[in-house]
């Protein structure tokens, strides 16, 4: 099967940064460890109240960066939607449970349960957009949304699909923050911010002059014996089955990671990055946008408009990074669960 | 019955969260659902949880939500008649 | 569409763990929805499909120490997943190569409620482990650790076509050559949140569901889960496995209409079934046997009769819902399904739907007695399962014999 090529025709956000905007890039706001809400635009303006009244936050973000997105790609019906998504509406689950609880379960609200399933955001934005096509929800952790983006990867290898809105979106409620803080995931010293994300991008196979930038490659593989690299001229990282090919190790111009000030995360990142590509210079972004399930999104998405406008601020440098860009030709993304489960996207400039 | 129905218009655009709708607003014969407030199946389903946190009268037939909840003044008077809070 | 090979089965349910007393209950018609028992809610009174197994006894068949924070849909899946790898004989070292896609919406919620109470109180250990149980990837990484690395782990989470759609994308990376084999299905256990989100729509009956029946009034929730390994023919000859059948087709649809309710015209429906026979390359004529979604709410059952009666037109082959078994085992009930049409296939019969009487307005007329074969005569070879989620999320798969 001869390879697709793939592009990423627009990408927004919703965030702990300026919403549905590159202002990040030139005046991000700074934010300490703690939880951090998402800047909401106003909903009001893209959204009318009736048909709002129903969706919380999560649901509304997620409403909001795909309109944004089908309006700059001028694709009103994508082939398919596919959305990665952790903790889904959080806020309406627990609510939920409150209710439960405290009613012991009489009384309950059908809208809090409606909502509080992983794949509301994917159906309502089916249902928003009137789009019949394939539709499916990706759960699993920190990789929900790299699994998204593998999904539309191999349906467009196949031919079956052009056009995909892939997304990431969670949101973070102060009792779950509470726990993920005791658990010593989040809000520790030295760590980022537990951010909301909010991620929605057009992945096309026929792109016009407007796209950000090239999908190139994605490899998802389990376990770090799992992978190895051969050092001839030819770099391959080989994954049982899953290949990511790489022809030449100087095709990286720059690794980005998701360090977050957690020790153990962080390790698991510097342990490979070091292994792997040592002489890159090396990129983070979770500081910015903060910690949250399917931060991975906001990665990609900060690596693809780095690319579009060929500019790294320099904010985005690890402070362990052994040297700067000298050209931005490609982004290779990576994300890791657990230190079980690692993700490998490589982002080319057109 | 006036009581209840102002405190009905409250009640219901507070818990179906109609933001743009100012109660004193609502016309009380208008219809709930389909055209008037333009309200849904969801919404007849919370409106059941409503009345029975409300005014203690439990719904076991959703099917009977449409003519109990007509208009606000329907709702009122079935309300009046039922209430056990 | 090249073969896709289906080399193991596990299913566990209200009907049976294991094929074999899954098939008994199937053939002789003796439903799994009963008095709830296991489940401790308020609504005792409402008839529920559980697996007839304490969340100990499931630890003793595994041979596992008693651990409190175990879920119960971690358990139901180690289960049923026990099954499709004995059966396949995969094991240890070669999972490795073999990436594992399952299905759940509640994860590890039955714990998670429990606790929910006293969770602002709790410590730090307790913390990791609520935050473990109640996410959809520990719950798979529960399942898949018992036995091993995999190549990778992944949830799928689109309510009730969640299996469905683990199934399919399980097909799509062996289509891609990403794997050569690849395990899929789904696990989900009863729990208190969805027993009475499901009661907070007011869909659930309280009889036994009769689906496609006129007075039918709901559903009954399930619980279960069960596993296939697929693999590709390459993969097959170099393992010398043997085939109980064959994936032959699939599709995924959105309804796209409204959040709890399915349009009625069943447009994602008619649109998944569609593409599911156009990637197997069948004419609706060749299908011997719909296993069909047939939850028994209202909303359900008017809108697949219609979308039904579109694909299918004149050549509607017998349809059943085995709900009427299990009740609605949610994000399982895909692969569930899939397993009792592998054994329709197998075993040649076509699976009853309990508890019908009265034809409905436009709907379509199911059938009623485990039958032994087709009245013509014809062998059963082709099946086709249906799997609708909240939202619009329609799923349909094509399984076929060897």
């Amino acid at each position: 099967m001869t390879q697709k090529r793939i592009f990423i025709q627009a990408a927004e956000q919703i965030s702990i940064q300026q919403p549905l905007s590159q202002q990040w890039m030139d005046e991000p706001l700074s934010y300490d460890n703690r939880l951090v809400k998402a800047v909401n635009p106003a909903f009001r303006d893209y959204l009318p109240a009736n048909e709002a009244r129903r969706m919380g936050g999560l649901l509304k973000r997620a409403l909001v960066t795909t309109m944004k997105v089908l309006n700059d790609t001028a694709i009103d019906h994508p082939d398919a939607i596919i959305t990665g998504t952790s903790i889904g509406s959080l806020d309406c689950t627990e609510k939920f449970l409150d209710a439960m609880v405290e009613n012991e379960e009489e009384m309950l609200s059908p809208t809090w349960f409606m909502q509080s399933t992983h794949n509301t955001v994917g159906s309502t934005l089916g249902i928003y957009t009137k789009t019949h096509g394939y539709n499916t929800t990706y759960s699993h952790g920190a990789m929900s949304f790299d699994l998204a983006v593998l999904d539309a990867w191999m349906q467009m290898q196949l031919g079956k699909i052009s056009t995909a809105l892939v997304g990431g979106h969670d949101e973070m409620v102060e009792s779950y923050f509470t726990l993920l803080k005791k658990a010593g995931y989040v809000g520790q010293p030295g760590m980022v911010p537990c951010g909301e994300v909010a991620m929605s991008m057009m992945l096309n196979t026929q792109p016009t002059s407007d796209a950000l930038c090239e999908l190139s490659e994605i490899a998802i593989n389990q376990g770090d014996k799992y992978y190895s690299l051969s050092k001839t001229p030819t770099y391959k990282l080989q994954t049982s089955n899953l290949k990511l090919q790489i022809s030449n190790i100087t095709d990286i111009s720059a690794v980005m990671t998701g360090i977050n000030g957690n020790p153990a995360n962080d390790l698991s990142y510097q342990t490979l990055v070091a292994n792997l590509f040592p002489d890159r210079p090396r990129l983070h972004y979770k500081h910015l946008f903060g910690e949250n399930y399917t931060s991975s999104a906001l990665g990609l998405y900060a690596a693809a408009h780095c690319l579009k406008q060929n500019h790294l601020p320099s904010f985005l440098y690890d402070s362990d990074s052994p040297c700067l860009v000298q050209e931005l030709n490609s982004i290779l993304l990576v994300n890791q669960m657990e230190n079980q489960q690692f993700s490998f996207i490589l982002l080319k400039k057109l | 019955m006036e009581e209840l129905v102002t405190e009905l218009k409250q009640e219901i655009v507070d818990a179906l969260n109609l933001e743009d709708v100012a109660p004193e607003e609502i016309d009380a014969d208008a219809p709930l659902f389909g055209t008037g407030l333009g309200l849904d199946s969801i919404d007849a389903l919370e409106l059941i949880v409503l009345i029975e946190k409300k005014y203690g009268i439990k719904l076991k037939d959703p099917r009977k939500s449409r003519e109990i909840f007509k208009s606000i003044n329907v709702m009122a008077r079935f309300i009046a008649e039922n209430r056990t809070k | 569409m090249e073969p896709i090979y289906i080399t193991g089965a596990g299913v566990v349910s209200a009907i049976g763990v294991g094929k074999a007393e899954t098939l008994t209950s199937l053939i002789e018609g003796s439903s799994g929805i009963r008095a709830m028992k296991y489940l401790q809610s308020r609504h005792c009174d409402l008839p529920v499909g559980e697996v007839q197994l304490s969340n100990e006894e499931m630890m003793e068949m595994l041979r596992m120490p008693y651990d409190p924070f175990l879920t119960r849909t971690a358990l139901i899946g180690r289960l049923a997943l026990c099954e499709a790898l004995e059966q396949s004989g995969l094991s240890g070292e070669a999972l490795s190569a073999v990436p594992f896609i399952s299905a759940t919406t509640v994860g590890g919620m039955d714990r998670r409620e429990l606790c929910y109470a006293q969770e602002k109180d709790c410590d730090c250990n307790h913390a990791h482990a609520l935050i473990a149980t109640h996410n959809c990837a520990d719950s798979t990484k529960m399942i898949a650790g018992y036995f091993g690395q995999f190549a990778f782990l992944s949830t799928v989470s689109t309510a009730c076509s969640s299996a469905t759609n683990a199934i399919i994308t399980g097909a799509n990376m062996l289509r891609c050559g990403m794997a050569d084999t690849v395990i899929v299905g789904g696990a989900e256990s009863l729990t208190m949140f969805h027993l009475n989100g499901f009661n907070s729509l007011m869909i659930l009956d309280h009889q036994q569901c009769r689906p496609f029946d006129r007075d039918r009034a709901g559903l009954n929730l399930g619980e279960g889960a069960a596993y296939l390994v697929m693999e590709t023919e390459a993969s097959l000859n170099k393992r010398d496995a043997t085939p109980i059948g064959r994936l032959s087709g699939y599709g995924n649809a959105c309804d796209a209409f409204h959040q709890t309710a399915s349009s009625p015209e069943g447009t994602g429906a008619v649109l998944a079934m569609q593409e599911a026979l156009a990637v197997a390359g069948l004419k609706p004529s060749d299908i011997q046997y719909v296993n069909a979604h047939g939850t028994g709410t209202p909303n359900n059952d008017e809108s697949e009769s219609y979308a039904l009666k579109t694909v299918f037109a004149d050549s509607l082959p017998p349809v059943s819902s085995t709900k009427s078994f299990t009740g609605h085992t949610t994000s399982a009930s895909g692969s569930i399904e899939a397993v009792f049409c592998l054994l329709a296939i197998q075993h040649q019969f076509i699976p009853a739907n309990l508890n019908w009487h009265t034809p409905m307005d436009n709907g379509i007329i199911p059938y009623t007695t485990a039958s032994a074969g087709l009245a013509s005569g014809n062998p059963i070879t082709h099946v086709l399962s249906n799997a609708f989620g909240f939202g619009g999320n329609d799923s349909s798969i094509i399984l076929s014999g060897n």
